[in-house]
């Protein structure tokens, strides 16, 4: 299990990024807030992506902010990974261990 | 090589991040690159994102950073839709957020809203053709809001009271037990910014006992929304006396929009004081937009009511202070509830034993 314990943030809200920003949160679960410019023809993949990136991490707890530009799968996985990592201040990556 | 806080980024522009004496260092620079493209810079703003040109080593784009207010955007005419203005954006957001902000909210002229629709901002209200107010954070607002309508009141008259309260006094009393008489609820909103002599967790306690015995009022605590530092800065800043009306009306229209209809509030009550310019035309301008100014939200009554007066004098929080000053206790006990009486005699009680043991 990987404790979420301050704001880690990581992407950019250049086109074909997207920006991640991960902060603790008062509940057992992970509340998920997606703005994409795709959305409605991706929202659902891009949702799927994020919840099982953070589930490889053994986030159970977190706010997840994800304002995408179109990013592809592999650049969401890696983007919420650091983000992740970041707000844990988890200094031991290994990425690439999760996929 | 890159300086600490630098990162190259390409087609030859560097972005770095300035506070503290670097800024300082280059506040000509960034003063002069503003001016020339007709932009003040503001002197609340304590971080700066600056993008040079690695060519001529010169600026071609800026943000600023005042606490969770997003100021001084600007990106060079040759730069504009390559990009850079979203660099710039992440970075200077990335900053906000990392601070410790969970909200960044920002004002733009009308006409560059969609510019920053790209930052990720939402338009909260707007004054159509002139001025925008931005947020970056959504779901924070929406959390806010919900938060709110739990607190809702029935009754068809709802009232509504929003003060600093430096300290409360038996004006403000006054005010919200008007309010009270004359409404089936009243709620009360705390200005939250820790820029007065009081704090704010002072002011707060010393609003919930004087309106303790009161049992249709709801005391509120302050927010990012509500008379802030963000959504009117001019408030603020007591030397401005040219109040901004563009801040006055942002802040009205976002009361009408969001927080009134939140709790169905359906009238705000305000003081009234004849000599004071400042205040006159505050009200002035929210009356037009809280009431008359045709927008998307129901309007709001403003109900003024003149101001309490002791011996002639408006019972004010800078009388009070004015007599804490001159440490004029006994003239103090005249014009506010028992708890401030006891919290300022107290407090300046422990300063005299501190400066004894000095």
């Amino acid at each position: 299990m990987m404790k979420i314990k301050q704001k880690g943030i990581a992407g950019t809200l250049e086109s074909s990024d997207v920006l991640v920003v991960v902060s603790p949160h008062n509940e057992d679960k992970i509340k998920l807030i997606l703005q994409s410019k795709v959305e409605k023809q991706y929202g659902d993949s891009i949702k799927k992506t994020v919840i099982s990136t953070l589930s490889k991490c053994g986030v159970v707890s977190a706010l997840v902010d994800v304002r995408d530009q179109g990013a592809l799968d592999c650049v969401i996985k890696a983007r919420v990974e650091t983000a992740v990592y970041r707000a844990a201040d988890e200094k031991k990556v290994k990425f690439g261990e999760l996929s | 090589m890159f300086a600490p806080g630098m990162m190259s980024i390409s087609d030859g522009i560097t972005l770095s991040v300035l506070q503290d004496d670097d800024l300082q260092s280059k506040l000509k620079e960034i003063t002069q690159f503003l001016t020339d493209r007709g932009l003040n810079i503001d002197v609340q703003v304590k971080t700066f994102i600056l993008a040079y040109n690695q060519e001529d080593n010169q600026i071609v784009g800026c943000a600023g950073l005042d606490k969770n207010v997003v100021k001084c955007v600007c990106v060079d005419e040759q730069f504009r839709g390559s990009g850079l203005s979203v660099k710039i954006g992440t970075e200077v957001i990335k900053r906000g957020l990392s601070e410790g902000y969970d909200d960044l909210f920002l004002y733009t002229k009308y006409k560059n809203l969609k510019l920053f629709r790209g930052w990720g901002f939402t338009p909260l209200v707007e004054l159509p053709d002139v001025v925008a107010f931005m947020n970056y954070n959504s779901q924070k607002f929406r959390d806010y809001l919900e938060g709110l309508q739990t607190l809702k009141k029935n009754g068809s008259r709802i009232g509504s009271v929003v003060m600093n309260a430096n300290p409360f006094t038996n004006g403000h009393r006054y005010l919200v037990e008007q309010a009270s008489k004359n409404c089936d609820w009243v709620h009360v909103f705390l200005v939250r910014e820790d820029v007065s002599l009081f704090s704010y967790k002072t002011r707060l306690e010393l609003v919930r006992e004087g309106l303790a015995d009161i049992n249709n009022v709801t005391v509120h605590e302050g927010s990012d929304y509500i008379i802030s530092h963000a959504t009117f800065p001019q408030y603020f800043l007591k030397n401005d006396y040219d109040v901004n009306t563009q801040a006055s009306a942002i802040d009205a229209l976002m009361f009408r929009r969001y927080i009134a209809p939140a709790l169905n509030i359906s009238v705000r009550y305000v003081g009234t004081e004849p000599l004071d310019k400042t205040t006159a035309r505050y009200n002035l301008v929210l009356k037009k937009f809280l009431n008359t100014y045709p927008y998307n939200a129901k309007p709001i009554e403003l109900k003024e009511l003149e101001r309490l007066k002791y011996r002639g004098v408006v019972v004010s929080a800078s009388r009070v202070r004015r007599l804490m000053e001159a440490r004029n206790y006994e003239g103090i006990k005249d014009l506010v509830p028992e708890s401030t009486f006891v919290f300022i005699k107290n407090a300046s009680d422990n300063c005299q034993k501190k400066k004894e043991t000095l």
